[in-house]
């Protein structure tokens, strides 16, 4: 397991205040940069997302997360486990293979998302959720 | 001259007799006021040592690999993570990060202010709230557990910790809780109020 930070995506605020929605096929994280200025995270299309408080989100020895990024993990093993689920599914569906794995540290949380992508928006001021 | 010589030696008898009582007496005296000393020393000694030492001492005894690894990680000496228990003020005790949101995971605490506040009116007691977690850097204990802290420094009560373990150390270092730098912050900024 192998976790590289994502250069593109804006430093996350320690305290980012995350909102988090799941519409149409996006996963979509409301978070604050470095300089407390709102920005929209949305992965789309996502395969599988998750959200963990970080009391209960325990790394493996050895990984270490790259503080106020959004990260990706290469090779990841929660991949391997969807794959292996889908084929049971559909053995001809291949669409897991575009896949990859991203985690968002949100302070008490951690979000983590299977999808084909990421993409980063400004928000105006009336979306912000603080 | 006989009668005089057995009188003679009946007054050294009578005079030693005498000089040993009084010997006696003296210490007599005395001993109540030296063993009161003593027994209140004795006291205060099993009172002290029968509140956490014990515990403390089996939990180190089971963990000493553990602890000598994270001794040697953070420079500590033997026997420092046992004389770190109990409560302390707050105001001695760093912040692990740079910022917090203001509420609780468990909502029943509400906010920072919501603690604050019942444990400054007496509502909530200090003892009911579950310990932070402290770190040793270069002689400055850091708190992992940092809402609670400063819940505790606005109230201005003194606030129960405990030594974080090794294994929560390292999974703190692994989710960079240590935002505030290496030795901890001073103070917090508190978002989303």
């Amino acid at each position: 397991m192998t976790i590289v930070h994502l250069q593109n995506i804006p430093r996350l605020h320690t305290t980012p205040l995350a909102s988090v929605q799941v519409k149409d096929s996006q996963v979509i994280a409301d978070v604050d940069d470095e300089q407390e200025k709102r920005f929209r995270l949305v992965f789309k299309p996502y395969q599988a997302m998750r959200m963990m408080t970080a009391d209960c989100y325990s790394l493996p020895e050895g990984v270490t997360l790259i503080p106020n990024t959004v990260m990706e993990v290469l090779n990841s093993s929660w991949i391997v486990e969807l794959i292996r689920s889908l084929k049971q599914v559909d053995e001809t569906a291949t669409f897991m293979g575009k896949a990859r794995h991203f985690i968002v540290p949100l302070q008490d949380d951690f979000l983590e998302v299977v999808a084909w992508g990421i993409t980063t928006s400004d928000l105006i001021e009336p979306e912000k959720s603080r | 001259m006989i009668f005089h010589c057995l009188r003679l030696v009946c007054l050294i008898v009578l005079g030693l007799a005498w000089t040993t009582t009084l010997s006696f007496a003296a210490v007599d005296v005395q001993s109540p006021a030296i063993c009161g000393v003593s027994i209140g020393y004795d006291q205060a000694y099993a009172s002290h040592n029968g509140y956490d030492a014990a515990p403390l001492r089996a939990w180190e005894d089971e963990n000493q690999s553990a602890l000598a690894d994270t001794r040697a990680s953070f420079g500590l000496g033997p026997g420092f993570i046992a004389a770190k228990g109990g409560f302390m003020n707050p105001n001695a005790i760093r912040f692990s990060q740079d910022s917090i949101k203001t509420g609780f995971k468990d909502a029943s605490l509400g906010g920072i202010d919501d603690l604050a506040v019942g444990l400054k009116n007496g509502t909530i007691k200090p003892g009911s709230i579950k310990p932070i977690r402290l770190v040793e850097r270069e002689g400055n204990l850091i708190s992992i557990d940092n809402r609670r802290l400063e819940a505790f420094r606005r109230a201005g009560v003194d606030v129960p910790t405990r030594m974080a373990t090794p294994a929560e150390i390292q999974q703190a270092i692994q989710k960079g809780k240590f935002s505030a730098g290496e030795l901890g912050g001073t103070t917090i900024k508190v978002r989303g109020q």
